[in-house]
């Protein structure tokens, strides 16, 4: 990754120690210029989103990774406060998850997400899974438009 | 019976019709007869004018063709004066004797009159020429020298004679009484006359002749005189009773006329007011008839509508089910008889169904019941493998990950590494382990342990105390009992179970507050134990009161334990009809409550 890019921030909602870190590493190990950002649970993620536009130091985000079953907020209730925001519902969601039920596939499309995936249950499929989703949304041309938007 | 009356009235209708124009027919008879009696009236009337015309013009001029006219008229009379003598009227009698005198004194007239004429025609004439004779003798007999003097005067007294004769002539003529006078005065001048000649005549020859002379006039004065009487006493008779009788005649004549006309107008008005009354009965009976028919119709349409109206009202609430619906008491034979009995089956008929609908009803509620608690049970499931599905993939999840990440770092020779992350993959199976057991617990709360007993809480708890000893001394928990705690109705080991769990919680937290304590106790409130356990940890924000009794539901993913704890406790609490509630504010510790309905069940 070339080094006049800006740092893209990268916020990841998963409760999950292990998953968080198995998550992080892939996306550490293959994107430098990625700044991860984690929140264990929903209300420490909310508290951050809130101030987004009032504090200097937090940025609106490139991209968010959102777990459904978080503990305090859910992952839905996270969502529904993103995409009903005024800024914050450009930037991108990816419902990165546990569950492929319907119902939770049916509702998070329906509250605006970006994207649903399911967490991956084989040992290539965590990278495989992380670099496809980045890959795509790098090929996006939102990177102008948030950074605008952290102006 | 209404039919019947109204006929019977129809009838009297027309009899009152009949008998009023049969009256009404007589009256009109009556009617024409007295205009025919009128009429009749008006012709003896006539007649009376004409015949005593006829009469006068007899009487003055004499021709015999008017006295026959007054024959013929008083035969004409006679009959008219017959064909109405049916009438018993007295006036008839009146007229016909007043007539009868009328035609009797006519005939007196009519012979008077040819008295009369037989008199002047004859002896009046005889007298007259034998008078004229007598002096025309007379004058010839006288002498010559003072001839000229008698014979002048004799000359005069003939002239006079003649004077009497045209007098008389023209008194029968006119019936002038003036001629009368005059003629008189002329015989009397005659008898002077003939006196101053007997006084100087001395020829006894001539004094004979003067004297049969004088004798013949004193005759012909004598027929003169009861000539003029006669005419006199039949003009008296024509003018004056022949005119009284016919007046009587026509006064009574005409009596008649008015008393027929009364009669008549009293027949018209006994018409008028006959038919005025009788289309005033007719109006009446007919209005009475129309008002009695329409209420008989009614009636009779009543009848027969009122019990088809009733039943069909019967049969209304019937066909809406009513049980209760009230039917009409006929006992007919006819179809009413039949809808009746109709009805009462169909009452019956709405009994049954009505028990029956109630029964189905009742087993509707229970399918309902069956099929809610089937649903909630099946939501229950559903939510049961949607939490496990999730919340067990995820120890999947991670350890697959590292098993990756373990792959790329000793791809990469990083074996050191490596290594390190195959305790997190053995973790993550421990963990897995953990949550199938807990799992396994959670499906066995009112599954396996359904006995119920009575359970003494005091007992229970201090031995469930003397358990726990070494664990509460490693955290430093103190637990207090209260005494005085209920005996309740439950599976003592699941009810054991809860408190383990409660007391778990606390002692998970227990780290992050000094001097740590759980407190046990109880209140008896009307149909229900409350069982409380208090304790002074970090406390539980509002908002996740109800969340925390989920499955695999965690305040923080930090906290060890797999999030079922709680849910356990939920499902005994409800498998013992009872429930659990948390009392909290964050910082503040906690308390649970636990609700145990008295009743045994």
């Amino acid at each position: 990754m070339s080094e006049k890019e800006v740092q893209r921030l990268l916020l990841l909602v998963e409760d999950d120690d292990d998953h968080a870190e198995i998550a992080g590493y892939y996306i550490t190990e293959n994107y430098r210029d990625i700044n991860l950002m984690r929140f264990s649970d929903g209300d420490i993620a909310m508290k951050y989103l809130e101030k987004i536009g009032e504090d200097e130091d937090k940025k609106y985000p490139w991209l968010i990774f959102l777990d459904l079953k978080v503990p305090k907020y859910s992952g839905f209730e996270i969502l529904s406060f993103l995409k009903s925001h005024r800024m914050l519902k450009r930037v991108p969601v990816v419902i990165f998850t546990t569950s492929s039920a319907n119902k939770d596939i049916t509702e998070a499309f329906d509250k605006g997400a970006n994207s649903y995936i399911s967490k991956p249950i084989e040992p290539e499929g965590f990278e495989t899974t992380i670099r496809q989703i980045v890959d795509y949304w790098q090929t996006n041309q939102h990177m102008h438009l948030i950074s605008s938007m952290n102006q | 019976m209404g039919f019947i009356a109204s006929a019977l009235f129809s009838l009297t209708i027309i009899l009152v019709a009949f008998v009023t124009f049969n009256g009404t027919t007589k009256d009109f008879i009556d009617f024409v007869a007295f205009s025919k009696h009128s009429q009749n009236d008006m012709a003896i009337i006539k007649n009376i004018s004409e015949i005593q015309r006829q009469a006068l013009v007899f009487t003055y001029e004499g021709y015999l063709s008017a006295a026959e006219a007054v024959h013929n008229i008083h035969s004409d009379m006679l009959e008219q004066i017959s064909s109405v003598k049916d009438r018993d009227n007295r006036r008839v009698g009146v007229i016909e004797r007043h007539l009868n005198a009328y035609f009797e004194t006519f005939q007196q007239v009519e012979k008077e009159r040819q008295l009369r004429t037989e008199l002047v025609n004859l002896g009046f004439r005889n007298a007259a020429t034998r008078v004229e004779n007598n002096i025309v003798t007379y004058m010839k007999q006288l002498p010559g020298a003072d001839v000229s003097t008698k014979k002048f005067e004799s000359q005069r007294v003939l002239n006079r004679l003649l004077q009497v004769e045209k007098n008389v002539i023209r008194y029968f003529d006119t019936l002038d009484a003036s001629n009368i006078s005059i003629a008189k005065e002329s015989i009397t001048e005659v008898k002077r006359g003939l006196d101053s000649f007997l006084d100087r005549e001395e020829e006894s020859d001539s004094v004979e002749l003067l004297r049969q002379t004088k004798h013949s006039l004193d005759t012909y004065e004598s027929i003169f005189i009861e000539a003029v009487q006669r005419t006199r006493g039949y003009l008296f008779l024509v003018n004056v009773v022949m005119a009284a009788e016919a007046y009587e005649i026509l006064y009574n004549a005409k009596k008649m006329i008015e008393e027929s006309n009364r009669e008549m107008e009293t027949i018209e008005d006994e018409i008028i007011s006959t038919i005025y009354n009788v289309t005033k009965f007719l109006l009446v009976t007919g209005s009475v008839m129309i008002i009695l028919f329409v209420f008989f119709s009614y009636n009779i349409v009543r009848s027969i509508t009122e019990p088809v109206l009733k039943l069909a009202n019967t049969f209304h609430e019937l066909t809406q089910g009513s049980k209760e619906a009230e039917i009409p008491l006929y006992e007919l034979s006819d179809e009413i008889g039949s809808l009746t009995k109709a009805a009462s089956v169909f009452k019956e008929k709405n009994r049954e169904t009505e028990e029956l609908l109630n029964k189905s009803l009742m087993l509707t509620k229970e399918l309902e019941k069956n099929k809610a608690e089937l649903e909630r049970s099946n939501d229950e499931l559903e939510q049961f493998v949607y939490t496990v599905s999730h919340d067990l993939k995820s120890p999947l999840v991670t350890s697959m990950g590292f098993i990756g990440i373990i792959r790329k770092l000793a791809d990469q020779g990083k074996m050191n590494q490596a290594v390190e992350k195959l305790d997190r993959v053995v973790k993550s199976n421990e963990r897995m382990s953990q949550l199938i057991n807990d799992l396994l617990e959670l499906s066995r709360v009112g599954r396996i342990d359904k006995d119920k007993k009575p359970v003494d809480l005091n007992e229970m708890l201090t031995t469930f105390k003397d358990n726990q000893q070494t664990r509460l001394e490693r955290v430093g928990l103190t637990l207090t009992i209260k005494p005085q705690l209920p005996v309740i109705y439950a599976n003592e080991s699941r009810i054991l179970q809860v408190f383990e769990n409660i007391l778990s919680n606390t002692v998970k937290y227990a780290v992050q507050s000094d001097s740590p304590f759980l407190e046990i106790g109880s209140k008896e409130e009307e149909d229900h134990y409350l069982i409380y356990c208090k304790d002074n940890g970090p406390g539980i924000p509002v908002q996740y009161h109800k969340k925390i009794f989920g499955l695999f539901y965690r305040l923080g993913s930090k906290q060890e334990g797999t999030g079922i704890g709680l849910t356990v406790v939920k499902k005994v609490m409800n498998f013992h009809n009872g429930e659990v509630q948390v009392e909290s504010e964050e910082g503040k510790g906690a308390t649970f409550w636990l609700k145990f309905p008295k009743k045994k069940e």
